[in-house]
């Protein structure tokens, strides 16, 4: 069954001509010497004219382009994908966490007693237990309050201009 | 004649990109030239994963419509073809998995009953065309619907192992280890249910 593969496989490429030349000098051999491959070989080629010639498409409906085109009539090509994603931003973005991960990992890493003794795991504890006083401070809380307003202020100018490119449509 | 059928299939490519081109300026009626260039093809393609024309054809014209929603993305990088079978696939896929249903393949009894209705028609000489077609595509439609697919691609479709990997979703090598699977279940089918056919077709 497997040899019948191996043949098989080796006479495909040979019928599509996927064989480097040595390989094509011995398959041309063992056809022209060993009946076995020659009538194997007649089968396959008779499968592969079939595949070419007798193969038809199906025919759809009369109607069939009028449908398309009264379905599209009303819609407008969508703009190139490239127009409005940026590679670059999603790049920078990429870039962002990865250095963020980076930083963490780094930071992580420095913070290892690596010659504390291994039965003692409460530095390893420690290391994920940061202490949110540190990080919370008012001076944190009013930058992330800013950059909120900043982003909230830029998706309103968004939506008012989606609304107003809208309204300019209809009219 | 042969050519003319062909010709009938296919589309060259500097007539399809000078097509896409009008249609980006805005001319919508030139769309219908790629709808005649591919519909055949489309639909077909669309009937591998459906037994249902009707299903087969609302399919196909999804597939259109998104290819020209989404126009403005085809690149030039691929042939027009490779990109709009690659939408086609894709569109069928979902389509399955939405139903949910079982890949369709004939049973056998079906076979059988077409053997038995169309067998005798095998032994006219000059009527052998039809009938030896009608082989093939009813062996096709006892394959599955990616199987079936590939081989549509590879025959008739023009479409490279390479191209085909990309319309498919897998690497050229994948796509011709496929391609050899494909073409022996075909060649199990042929030889289980068309065994005395293809005798007479080799003398």
């Amino acid at each position: 069954m497997s040899e019948d593969k191996n043949i098989a496989t080796d006479l495909w490429n040979y019928i599509d001509g996927n064989l480097s030349d040595k390989e094509l000098l011995r398959v041309k051999n063992l056809l022209q010497e060993d009946e076995a491959w020659n009538s194997h070989y007649k089968r396959l080629l008779q499968l592969d004219i079939l595949m070419k010639d007798e193969l038809s498409m199906e025919e759809p409906s009369m109607r069939f382009t009028k449908n398309i085109m009264e379905q599209i009539k009303d819609l407008p090509v969508a703009p190139a994908t490239k127009n409005y994603i940026n590679a670059k931003i999603i790049f920078s973005i990429a870039f962002f966490f990865m250095l963020l991960i980076a930083g963490l990992l780094i930071y992580s890493f420095a913070q290892v007693n690596w010659s504390a003794p291994s039965s003692s795991s409460s530095s390893f504890i420690e290391l994920f237990k940061p202490d949110p006083r540190k990080y919370f401070t008012p001076q944190a809380m009013h930058v992330f309050l800013m950059i909120d307003v900043v982003l909230g202020l830029m998706f309103l100018d968004r939506f008012l201009n989606r609304k107003k490119a809208l309204k300019q449509q209809h009219t | 004649m042969f050519e003319g059928v062909i010709s009938l299939f296919m589309h060259n490519a500097t007539e399809d990109n000078e097509i896409i081109c009008r249609v980006l300026k805005g001319d919508q009626q030139a769309f219908a030239g790629l709808v005649k260039g591919y519909r055949h093809f489309v639909f077909t393609i669309a009937l591998r994963y459906t037994d249902n024309r009707e299903d087969a054809e609302e399919l196909a014209q999804d597939v259109f419509v998104k290819a020209y929603r989404s126009l403005a993305d085809f690149r030039h990088q691929s042939k027009f073809s490779t990109w709009l079978y690659t939408i086609a696939a894709n569109t069928c896929r979902s389509f399955l998995r939405k139903r949910k249903t079982v890949i369709h393949s004939l049973s056998d009894e079906t076979t059988f009953n077409f053997v038995n209705s169309n067998g005798q028609g095998m032994s006219g000489d000059g009527q052998m065309a039809e009938p030896i077609a009608a082989m093939m595509n009813h062996s096709i439609g006892l394959l599955n619907a990616d199987d079936a697919t590939i081989i549509t691609l590879f025959y008739k479709g023009d479409q490279s192992l390479e191209e085909i990997g990309q319309v498919m979703g897998i690497t050229p090598n994948t796509a011709k280890v496929k391609l050899f699977r494909a073409r022996q279940r075909l060649k199990e089918k042929l030889e289980k249910h068309f065994s005395g056919e293809l005798k007479e077709i080799r003398q």
